[in-house]
């Protein structure tokens, strides 16, 4: 099947979702404070009154392994910037509508909160702690001091974009990137923005032994779209100019579809890749629309918009397996017109074209976190037709370099029976199949004729009939 | 120093108060005095013991029940059962020390005896179930006609009003109140009083705090550091909270945007009342 055959079958199954009233978008309110709040102090005989502020310019935790680690192989995050509202405005970020209930509800002082960054001197100092575990598995504690250990790359612009226009003058992302570059520690950025195809920046991640790769989002070709989806954020045709040059350099770049909207950015699909070949970009990265996103703010952005959120969502965020399928028909269309294409989407992990979701897997030479969701899913691909035991999966794991910490151990061993807060399943992953129990619970075999999520189109497409 | 089985709720409430996150709280001794202050320096209490205790100042999440003292490095904590003795060293590091604790302690003393009472009010642990515990203040509104105890919602509103119904009393749990006086205390101090003891008198003066007392329970006598706010002893329903302007951090990106979005809910309106029309 096409996905253009699929998209026209979603289309009978999935409705368009109008709307007769715009929503009415909630206001920002303060944190649960009365006004004009004073308390009396006993022992200094006063009153005062008492706040809870955060610092409004620097950051103390910039560095952190995901909570995604469970399933993601590069999970150790460094942010340089954070704030109440990244200034690109995406119309699909959740993570604004999250750290603006975040900030507003535990301090007194959101309102004089503006884009906050990292201190050079601070993060320079953490991670020449950090670095003294390189290769050190045994002696590192926590989980930071693991994934450095492990050498698993570090990843920019995971909670907030880190190159924003202000990162022109203050220079934070600059300054961790060429620390990076002196130690030689592989680097990978996510971003939208254009700064890093400025010369001193190609120049910095160039000259990085350890490698470095940027993840531009280009979500789409559809300038109309884009400007719709992301208003603040730099046209795709800039971001094409900054991919060109920092790939003409010698720096890894893929680009990245994520979240894959069906109805919505689907289109375009030559222009697209016409434009990524001649920036001289081969790789591309995929995910589908998180289900963190289901909430009243986003929904009613993208109403403002004039965009059918719900279709898009219910097509593939609300179930998994018809998400997985559309996504998995929409990268084949990537794979004809000759790009390696990924997806963290755990149903096409399998198919993959490489191990690393990120497609930098044969492009860094470092560690990876082997104990997780994705990597496990590849193990058991990779030992077909045997089938494989929890107890073997460890060990392979294990001779890697071993988990990130037990607690992580114990996640992704949930992961793999199915149990666990649902956020993952190994059972998602299309050809997967439990064939046995043991004491330490299913045992899987990858088999490629079993596709569940075919089996679950073809239902739904008779129940139309 | 052993302490006896009902001196050891003083210090076993006080702790666990403190465990549950409900008052964070230090523990100071000299003589026959007990004085437990919360970190938040809002309640002060004070217990007098009728033997003496020694000198000794602790966080309460690190009493161990039994046997305590205070050594020159810090405090000791010893406990035993048949077979093993339990020896823990902690050291001693108050936010405020045991002479301005004492100090504070008279200030606010002497105040109060040179003050009027405003009002006198009985309150027993019963009233508790009537209150929400989730709500940051309890309001006390004194007017020449009688008392409430007043709970608002700032997000939603609502406003929980309670008093008293009548009904005999002795002398002693008569309530009195002379003036009027609105006073806000935090709920979980409040709360934290009765953990101690199922009944106490309130006492309010024109200052802002309050006493409250139980002197049948080693003489148990607090000060309560009053809250004040706008609408205190407000009745009036107010719907919603304060809406606040927030800063969007660095140049807008989406201004223009919001410009245009307002342009064309103006025409998507304007072409409706034209359908309308008909």
């Amino acid at each position: 099947m096409e996905y253009e055959d699929l998209k026209r079958k979603l289309q009978r199954i999935v409705p368009r979702h109008g709307v007769f009233a715009l929503p009415k978008m909630p206001k920002l309110s303060h944190k649960g404070r009365k006004k004009n709040y004073r308390q009396y102090h006993l022992v200094e005989n006063k009153l005062i009154e008492p706040r809870r502020n955060l610092h409004e310019e620097e950051i103390k935790s910039f560095a952190e392994v995901s909570l995604r680690a469970q399933a993601c192989p590069m999970p150790l995050n460094l942010d340089t910037y954070d704030g109440l509202i990244c200034p690109f405005g995406c119309r699909y970020c959740y993570a604004n509508w999250f750290r603006l209930s975040l900030y507003t509800s535990f301090f007194d002082n959101p309102d004089q909160i503006g884009i906050r960054s990292c201190n050079p001197d601070f993060f320079k100092r953490q991670l020449d702690r950090y670095m003294s575990y390189r290769g050190r598995v045994e002696k590192a504690g926590n989980e930071v001091a693991r994934a450095f250990a492990l050498e698993i790359p570090v990843r920019f612009g995971i909670r907030f974009e880190d190159f924003l226009p202000c990162e022109e003058k203050k220079r934070v992302s600059y300054e961790l990137l060429r620390y990076l570059k002196e130690v030689s520690y592989p680097v990978m950025i996510n971003t939208k923005s254009t700064l890093v195809g400025r010369d001193e920046y190609v120049k910095v991640l160039s000259e990085n032994k350890a490698k470095a790769a940027v993840h531009m989002t280009l979500i789409t070709a559809d300038e109309r779209l884009r400007k719709k989806l992301e208003p603040g954020a730099p046209s795709f045709k800039r971001r094409i100019e900054a991919c060109a040059s920092l790939a003409s350099a010698g720096v890894r770049v893929v680009a990245r579809i994520e979240p894959f909207m069906p109805f919505l950015n689907d289109t375009m699909l030559d222009e697209y890749a016409q434009a990524l070949k001649e920036a001289g970009v081969s790789n591309i990265t995929f995910d589908t629309y998180s289900y963190s996103a289901r909430g009243f703010v986003v929904r009613g952005a993208f109403q403002m918009a004039g965009l059918d959120f719900d279709r898009m969502f219910y097509a593939v965020s609300d179930s998994q397996p018809l998400g997985s399928l559309a996504l998995a028909l929409f990268m084949d269309e990537f794979r004809k017109r000759g790009f390696s294409c990924s997806t963290f989407d755990f149903g096409n992990v399998p198919y993959n074209d490489q191990d690393i979701c990120c497609e930098v897997g044969d492009w860094f030479e470092s560690g990876w976190n082997y104990g997780c969701g994705v990597m496990a899913i590849r193990y058991i691909k990779s030992q077909s037709p045997k089938p494989v035991r929890w107890s073997q999966f460890e060990n392979w794991v294990e001779s890697k370099g071993g988990f990130l910490s037990p607690a992580l151990k114990k996640e992704v061993h949930q992961i793999w029976n199915g149990e666990g807060d649902g956020q993952f399943y190994l059972s998602w992953a299309d050809g997967l199949k439990c064939c046995d129990w043991d004491e330490d619970g299913r045992v899987w075999r990858w088999d490629p004729n079993e596709n569940y999520r075919q089996k679950m189109f073809q239902i739904l497409l008779e129940g139309l009939k | 120093m052993i302490s006896s089985s009902q001196l050891e709720k003083i210090f076993a409430h006080a702790a666990a108060l403190h465990s549950e996150g409900k008052m964070k709280n230090w523990i100071y001794g000299e003589g026959t005095k007990i004085y437990i202050l919360n970190t938040d320096c809002s309640l002060l209490m004070r217990f007098r013991v009728p033997w003496e205790l020694g000198h000794f100042c602790f966080s309460a999440h690190e009493y161990e029940g039994q046997e305590f003292h205070l050594s020159p490095t810090g405090m000791i904590f010893k406990s035993q059962d048949q077979d093993y003795e339990r020896t823990k060293f902690s050291p001693v590091n108050p936010p405020y020390s045991f002479e301005w604790i004492k100090r504070t302690w008279s200030i606010l003393d002497q105040k109060t005896k040179e003050c009027k009472p405003v009002g006198k009010i009985v309150l027993e642990d019963k009233v508790l179930r009537w209150l929400e515990k989730d709500l940051p203040h309890t309001e006390f509104v004194l007017k020449e006609k009688g008392w409430s105890l007043v709970q608002r919602n700032i997000y939603t509103g609502e406003i929980i009003q309670i008093t008293k119904k009548p009904r005999p009393l002795t002398l002693l749990d008569k309530d009195e109140v002379m003036g009027e006086r609105n006073i806000g205390l935090r709920t979980n101090d409040f709360f934290a009083l009765f953990t101690f003891v199922p009944k106490l008198s309130f006492y309010f003066y024109d200052l802002p705090f309050a006493q409250a007392m139980n002197l049948s329970f080693f003489d148990m006598r607090v000060f309560l550091g009053g809250c004040f706010y706008d609408s205190l002893g407000d009745l009036e329903v107010i719907y919603g909270r304060e809406i606040q302007k927030v800063r969007h951090g660095e140049p807008s990106a989406d201004r223009k945007n919001i410009e245009r979005r307002k342009e064309l809910i103006q025409k998507i309106k304007a072409r409706r009342r034209l359908i309308n029309k008909g």
